[in-house]
C-alpha cells in the first residue's frame, strides 16, 4: 500500500489543477452567450483548453497514484518537506510591499529602503557595505532609465512623498 | 553579389551612413539587453528624426538596430536569466543553466557565434531571393498552415524542463490559458478580464517573462541562502571548441531553416521562431530530457534562428509591402516618411536603398561576432559579484523594465505574481518554458485557428486537405503519440514489497 504522504500529496494537487479547471469554466459563461463573426464563440477555444487540463490532471493523478509507492522513494512532494521559514515569506513579501507602495509613496523615496531592506533579508549586516551597494544600485538605474531613457517613474500620490519625488526630479535630473 | 559589393562601397564611402550604423548596432544592443525597453522603444523613440535622415540612411539604420536587438538580449538571458527581449526567453532555457554549472563564458561564445551565423545565412538569402522566396512563402502559408504550424510546436513543448510528460502538458496547458485572458482575437469579446480595463488588451508576455525567468530566479537563490546552501557561480570564460561546434552542426542548419521561414511569414518573427527552433532541437535530439539544465544545443538553436528571422523579415518588407513585425512596421512608416511605399518598385526605383540596407545588415552580423566576443571575455565577469548585491538589483531592474513598458503598475504586479508562481511550479516539478511556450503560441494559435475555421466553414478535417498543414498536423500527433509512449515505457514500477 502507498505511504500517505506521497497520496496526499498527488490529491491536493489534483484538487488545485481541477479546482482552477471548474472555475475558469464556470467564468467562461460570462462570456458564452455574446454572439459575433465567429460561430464557435469566443468560450470555444479556452474551453478546450480547460477540458485538456483538466483530463491531463487527472490522467497525473491516476498514473502517480499507481506508481506512488515508487515514486515515494524517489521524491517527496516539496509542500510537505517543511514550513517555509520566515525569511523566504518576507522575501517574496517584501517586494510586494514594494509594488504596493510604488504608486503612493513613489519610485525614488522607496526604492533605497527596499534595497537596502532585501541587501539585509539576504544575510549583508555591515554598515558601509549596505549603505555603498544601496547607492551605486540606486544611482545606476536612476542614472540609465531616468536620465538616458527618460522613463517615467511613479512619483507617488500621498501628500509629503509626491513633492519629495517632484523635488528629486528637478534638482538631480 | 554585385547588389552586396555595391551596397558595401556606397556603405564605406559615405561618413554618416557609419555613423549610424555603429550608432545603431550599438543601441540596439544595448537596448536589446534592457529588460522593458528593447529595440523598440529605440526604433520609436528615434522614429521621428528619420525625417531629417535620407530613405536610405533611415532604413538602413532601422535594420541594423533590428539585428543587434535581437542580439542584445541574449546576453542578460545567458548570465542572469533575464531575457532582454522575448525573442531571447528561449535562450534563457538552457543558457542560464549553463552559466549555474559555470559554462557562461561557453554559453555566451555560442550565442555570439550563431547570432552571427544565422544573421549572415539570412542575410546571403535574402540578397540571393528576396523577390521569389516572398511571393512564395506568403502564398503559400495561410492561416490553417499557421495553425498547423504552431500545433507543430507545442507537441514538443512539453517535454522541456518538467520531470514528467504530464507536468510538462499541464505547464503547456497553462500558459495556453493565461493567453486567453483579454479581448477573443475574433470579435474583440473580453475573457476573463474581470471588469478590468488593464486586462482587455490581455496578459502582456514581458512582465510574465521577467517574472518566470529574473524574479524566480531571485526567489530561487534567494530561498538557498538564507538556508546557507547557496554557492557562488563558478565563472566559466571558455568559448566553444570547434569540435563542439561541429557537434551542433545540424542545429545551426535546422534552426537557421527554421528560423528563416518564421522569420519570412507576417506575424511570426523572431520571436516565435526561437521557440519553434528551440521546440525543433528538442524533437531531434537523442537526449531530450537534458534540454532545461544546460544543454547548449539549446541557446544554439534559440540565437541562430532568431536571427535568421531578421533577414528573413526584410524579405516580405522589402519585396511585398509586409511587415512581419513591429520594427519591420515601423520601417512602413520610415518608407511613408519619405513618401515611398516598400514593394517590388523599390528594387526599380531606389537600387541604392537594398543594396545598403543587404550590406549593412551583412556588416551588423560580421560585427555581432567581434563584439560578441570582446562581451564574451568581459561582461561574464559580472557573475564574480556576489549574489546578494545582485538579487536586490535584478529584481530592481526587472520591476522598472515591467512598469516602462506600458507606465503600469498592474505589469509589475504581473511579473511579482508570476515570479511566485514559477518558484512553486518550479519546486513541484513544472516547467516554467512549458508555461511560456503556451502562452507565446497560444496567442497566435487561437488566432490562426479561428480564421482556418472561418475560411474552411468551420470543418477541421478540412484542415488535412491543404498538404503543407495535414504534414505538419500528422507529424505534431506522431510526436505527441511518441512521447505518451516514451512516457508510459518510462514509468516507475511498483516494487514487489510495496505490491505485497
Amino acid at each position: 500500500m502507498a505511504p500517505r504522504s506521497a497520496t496526499l500529496g498527488i490529491w491536493v494537487e489534483l484538487a488545485i489543477w481541477l479546482s482552477l479547471a471548474v472555475a475558469a469554466f464556470a467564468l467562461t459563461f460570462q462570456f458564452s452567450g455574446e454572439v459575433g463573426t465567429y460561430a464557435w464563440g469566443a468560450a470555444s477555444w479556452p474551453r478546450a483548453v480547460i477540458l485538456l487540463m483538466a483530463v491531463g490532471a487527472v490522467i497525473q493523478a491516476v498514473l502517480r497514484l499507481r506508481n506512488a509507492a515508487a515514486e515515494d522513494g524517489i521524491s517527496r512532494h516539496p509542500l510537505e518537506e517543511r514550513r517555509p521559514p520566515l525569511k523566504l515569506v518576507a522575501a517574496f513579501g517584501l517586494p510586494l510591499l514594494f509594488v504596493f507602495l510604488l504608486p503612493k509613496t513613489g519610485f525614488y523615496l522607496t526604492t533605497p529602503f527596499f534595497l537596502l531592506a532585501y541587501l539585509i533579508l539576504l544575510g549583508e549586516r555591515r554598515p558601509l557595505v549596505l549603505i555603498g551597494v544601496t547607492l551605486l544600485i540606486y544611482v545606476l538605474i536612476n542614472l540609465i532609465f531616468t536620465s538616458l531613457l527618460f522613463v517615467a517613474l511613479p512619483t507617488g500620490t500621498w501628500p509629503g512623498f509626491y513633492d519629495f519625488s517632484n523635488w528629486f526630479l528637478a534638482t538631480f535630473h | 553579389m554585385d547588389l552586396l559589393l555595391s551596397g558595401l562601397t556606397t556603405l564605406f564611402s559615405d561618413p554618416t551612413g557609419l555613423m549610424l550604423f555603429f550608432g545603431g548596432l550599438i543601441g540596439g544592443m544595448l537596448f536589446g539587453c534592457i529588460p522593458g525597453i528593447n529595440m523598440l522603444t529605440l526604433g520609436a523613440v528615434i522614429l521621428p528624426f528619420t525625417a531629417a535622415m535620407s530613405a536610405t540612411h533611415a532604413i538602413m539604420l532601422y535594420s541594423v538596430i533590428y539585428c543587434a536587438g535581437v542580439f542584445g538580449g541574449a546576453i542578460t538571458a545567458i548570465l542572469f536569466n533575464i531575457p532582454g527581449s522575448p525573442e531571447n526567453a528561449p535562450t534563457a532555457f538552457d543558457g542560464y543553466p549553463m552559466t549555474q554549472n559555470g559554462q557562461a563564458g561557453k554559453a555566451v561564445g555560442a550565442a555570439v557565434s550563431c547570432s552571427a551565423l544565422g544573421g549572415l545565412a539570412s542575410a546571403s538569402l535574402m540578397i540571393a531571393a528576396t523577390p521569389f522566396i516572398a511571393s512564395w512563402a506568403v502564398r503559400a502559408f495561410g492561416p490553417p498552415e499557421i495553425f498547423a504550424l504552431i500545433c507543430f510546436g507545442l507537441a514538443v513543448s512539453a517535454s522541456v524542463g518538467a520531470t514528467t510528460l504530464w507536468k510538462g502538458w499541464l505547464s503547456v496547458l497553462l500558459g495556453l490559458l493565461i493567453a486567453t485572458i483579454g479581448s477573443d482575437p475574433a470579435d474583440g469579446i473580453a475573457r476573463f478580464s474581470f471588469g478590468s480595463y488593464y486586462l482587455l488588451a490581455g496578459i502582456h508576455f514581458i512582465p510574465m517573462i521577467l517574472g518566470m525567468f529574473a524574479v524566480a530566479e531571485v526567489f530561487a537563490q534567494g530561498e538557498k541562502m538564507i538556508a546557507g546552501s547557496h554557492r557562488q557561480v563558478k565563472v566559466g570564460l571558455d568559448f566553444p571548441s570547434f569540435v563542439e561546434f561541429w557537434r551542433v552542426r545540424f542545429t545551426v542548419l535546422r534552426s537557421m531553416v527554421v528560423g528563416f521561414f518564421a522569420g519570412i511569414l507576417p506575424g511570426i518573427g523572431a520571436t516565435l521562431a526561437a521557440f519553434l527552433s528551440y521546440n525543433e532541437t528538442v524533437r531531434w535530439s537523442k537526449t531530450p530530457e537534458r534540454f532545461g539544465t544546460g544543454e547548449l544545443s539549446g541557446v544554439v538553436a534559440s540565437e541562430t534562428a532568431n536571427n535568421s528571422a531578421t533577414g528573413a523579415a526584410m524579405i516580405p518588407l522589402l519585396a511585398l509591402g509586409l511587415p512581419g513585425g513591429a520594427l519591420t512596421a515601423m520601417m512602413i512608416g520610415v518608407f511613408q516618411i519619405h513618401g515611398m511605399e516598400p514593394g517590388p518598385l523599390v528594387f526599380l526605383t531606389s537600387p541604392d536603398l537594398v543594396a545598403v540596407t543587404f550590406a549593412a545588415m551583412f556588416m551588423a552580423n560580421l560585427c555581432i561576432l567581434g563584439l560578441g566576443w570582446l562581451q564574451t571575455k568581459t561582461v561574464v565577469h559580472l557573475l564574480r559579484i556576489p549574489f546578494r548585491f545582485m538579487a536586490p538589483g535584478i529584481l530592481l531592474i526587472a520591476t522598472v523594465g515591467a512598469y516602462a513598458l506600458r507606465n503600469l503598475t498592474v505589469d509589475v504586479w504581473v511579473m511579482y505574481l508570476a515570479g511566485i508562481g514559477a518558484f512553486l511550479l518550479r519546486r513541484t516539478g513544472y516547467s516554467v518554458p512549458g508555461i511560456v511556450l503556451g502562452l507565446i503560441l497560444g496567442r497566435l494559435g487561437e488566432s490562426s485557428f479561428t480564421k482556418s475555421m472561418q475560411l474552411l466553414d468551420y470543418d477541421p478535417l478540412a484542415l488535412m486537405g491543404r498538404p503543407i498543414a495535414a504534414i505538419l498536423l500528422i507529424v505534431a500527433l506522431l510526436t505527441i503519440a511518441y512521447n505518451i509512449y516514451r512516457e508510459v515505457k518510462a514509468l516507475p514500477q511498483p516494487s514487489v514489497s510495496a505490491a505485497q
